[in-house]
């Protein structure tokens, strides 16, 4: 397996949508990361393998085929981490999702928004 | 490449197709394994696709004896006339349309030393790996007086198809004032909340269309999945029409007449105009044959590949397996069978299998247009399966208005979702 062939993904936008959804508590905060410093940030393969094997679950559910269920090829790696990460702590969300991901760390919720929105090649 | 639309339609429901190139990589494309399934429910049929997805190269056959598979989610919906018995059922085109080799005869016995499987027809079929996923079969007898021919009058509708229909045809027949009776037995068996989303749709019915009559449960339980939104619910929409009555009640049925449609707890006997048994149950049938099964009846697996422990080269998933706390789901049985197939081809690439996370998510109906749902989140670390603390869970009780009726849109679409991904 070579998993090496994927392109390293940037995560520039992962910072630019966090700084969206955070600025309500995170205005005037000069120490964030620049996009350009993050830009070079790359999923190692051991991630990518983690994701692939994560994003089984997923796919019972999330891929398109019923209206009321988000699909999720329809959205970027960013949006899909940020939306993820908002579900693990959100405290008093009630929803399948919120209580899905309290299972699921941070890492592993990156592995699996990185692997699910990886551009395929086939 | 990007994603047409498509070329999505094609593919979807095939787990992370975006990913497929990561899998479909030389090394593992060329394997040229003979991958043989036994089972074309859930996870059967799941497994073959998923199979023939990560190792294309694979000989995949599939050893089905029915040439229609009609599925037990939503088919409570059908017991309660709100949905037909065609929408519960698929076919396999969608497997051979991609080389899959789909056998319509059922699996007799299996020598794990020859590695090979022998078919009803007495031909035989060899393999290198051999995935089992028979779903259950009935305990016939364990619950006294419930035998084959107590199920055509008492039907456990627990396997869909005729007895889902029978079970609905008696319902209808039955005149208004009668009393219908379900029975339900201890854990473990085929999707927990299931009786008690039956009872719920059982209980609209009567309400709506024959409001002098009434369901009892009878409980081998004190408690059950969900227990506490089906309380709610049935105190909120069936008062009148759904009594459930639990172990420390003598709720627990210990035999049955068919012939005096009575069923009997320690304390009474219940006379019935419809009766409902859900019998004690174990793993199909080929399982105990195949020596996979231990005393319980069940098929202990190693939870990170789903190998069985007991005999090599050969794999079980769904309902046949011990994988508490995971209930025996279809959803469960989906993930169990991806995650089979993907450790098989990394296996066979040379690959260590790695534990993961795993999860489930049930819907059940608490009115037709209202359902709730149960999620538990597992690791597979350590050689068993457990939840992850502070995770999973219930929907909301006296959930804000709209909650039920979201959930219920979702149960449909995860129907329409996971049945697409299993059958194409
Ligand atoms: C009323 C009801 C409602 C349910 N609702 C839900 C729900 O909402 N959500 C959910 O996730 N789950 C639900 N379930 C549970 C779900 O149906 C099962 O968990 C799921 O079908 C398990 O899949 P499986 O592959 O293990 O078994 P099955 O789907 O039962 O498939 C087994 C297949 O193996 C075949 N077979 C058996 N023996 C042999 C042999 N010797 N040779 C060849 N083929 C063989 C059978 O013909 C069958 O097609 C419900 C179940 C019931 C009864």
């Amino acid at each position: 397996m070579s998993p090496k062939a994927l392109k390293s993904i940037s995560i520039a936008a992962i910072s630019a949508a966090m700084a969206f959804t955070l600025s309500g508590c995170s205005a005037g905060d000069t120490t964030a990361e620049t996009p350009a410093q993050a830009a070079e940030t790359s999923v190692a393969d051991g991630d990518m393998l983690r994701g692939q094997t994560l994003a089984l679950t997923c796919s019972g559910c999330h891929a398109g085929a019923g209206d009321a269920i988000p699909d999720y090829y329809a959205l970027d790696r960013a949006t899909l981490e940020v939306r993820l990460l908002t579900y693990k702590t959100e405290e008093d969300g009630t929803t399948v999702m919120h209580r899905l991901m309290r299972g699921y760390g941070e890492a592993d919720i990156a592995a699996v928004a990185a692997y699910l929105t990886a551009p395929g090649e086939g | 490449m990007t994603w047409s639309p498509k070329r999505r339609d094609v593919l979807a429901g095939l787990a992370g197709t975006a990913a497929l190139p990561l899998l479909a990589s030389p090394a593992i494309a060329k394997a040229q394994p003979k991958v043989v399934i036994v089972g074309g429910g859930f996870g059967g049929a799941a497994t073959a696709r998923f199979v023939k997805t990560y190792l294309p190269g694979a000989s995949v056959t599939l050893i089905e004896p029915q040439a229609c598979y009609t599925a037990c989610p939503f088919s409570n919906l059908v017991i309660a006339g709100l949905r037909s018995l065609e929408a519960q059922q698929f076919g396999y085109e969608g497997l051979k349309a991609i080389g899959i080799n789909v056998i319509g005869d059922r699996a007799d016995d299996v020598d794990p030393a020859a590695r090979t499987v022998t078919l009803g027809s007495g031909d035989t079929v060899s393999y290198d790996k051999l995935i089992l996923s028979p779903g259950i079969d009935i305990r016939w007898g364990a619950l006294e007086g419930y035998d084959e021919s107590a199920a055509s009058v008492m039907p456990h509708a627990w396997k869909a198809g005729p007895q889902t229909s029978l079970l609905r045809q008696q319902l209808e027949a039955m005149s208004d004032g009668g009393t219908v009776i379900m029975s339900v037995p201890t854990a473990p068996y085929r999707c927990p909340p299931g009786p008690y989303e039956r009872a719920s749709l059982i209980a609209h019915y009567l309400k709506t269309q024959k409001p002098a009559s009434r369901l009892i449960i009878l409980d081998a339980k004190d408690e059950f999945s969900k227990g506490p939104l089906f309380l709610e619910a049935w105190a909120e929409h069936y008062p009148d029409h759904l009594e459930w009555i639990g172990a420390s009640d003598f709720g627990r049925v210990i035999s049955v007449d068919p012939g005096a449609m009575a069923l009997s707890t320690d304390f009474d006997t219940y006379e019935a105009d419809v009766a409902n048994v859900i019998p004690p149950q174990k793993a199909g049938e080929i399982a105990a044959r195949v020596g996979v099964a231990d005393q319980t009846g069940w098929c202990p697996i190693d939870p990170v590949d789903f190998s069985s422990t007991l005999q090599p080269n050969i794999y079980v998933i769904g309902d046949a397996t011990i994988a508490a706390p995971m209930p025996k789901s279809a959803f469960s049985a989906n993930l169990q069978a991806k995650l089979c197939a993907l450790q098989i081809a990394r296996e066979l690439n040379g690959e260590t299998p790695a534990p993961t996370i795993l999860a489930n998510t049930c819907y059940s109906y608490v009115t037709p247009d209202g359902a709730v749902s149960i999620t538990g989140v597992y690791s597979n670390e350590g050689g068993q399966l457990s939840s992850i603390e502070g995770s999973g869970g219930l929907s909301p009780a006296n959930p804000a208005p709209g909650v039920r009726a979201a959930e219920a849109a979702e149960a449909e679409a995860w129907f329409q979702q996971i049945t697409q991904q299993t059958f194409g």
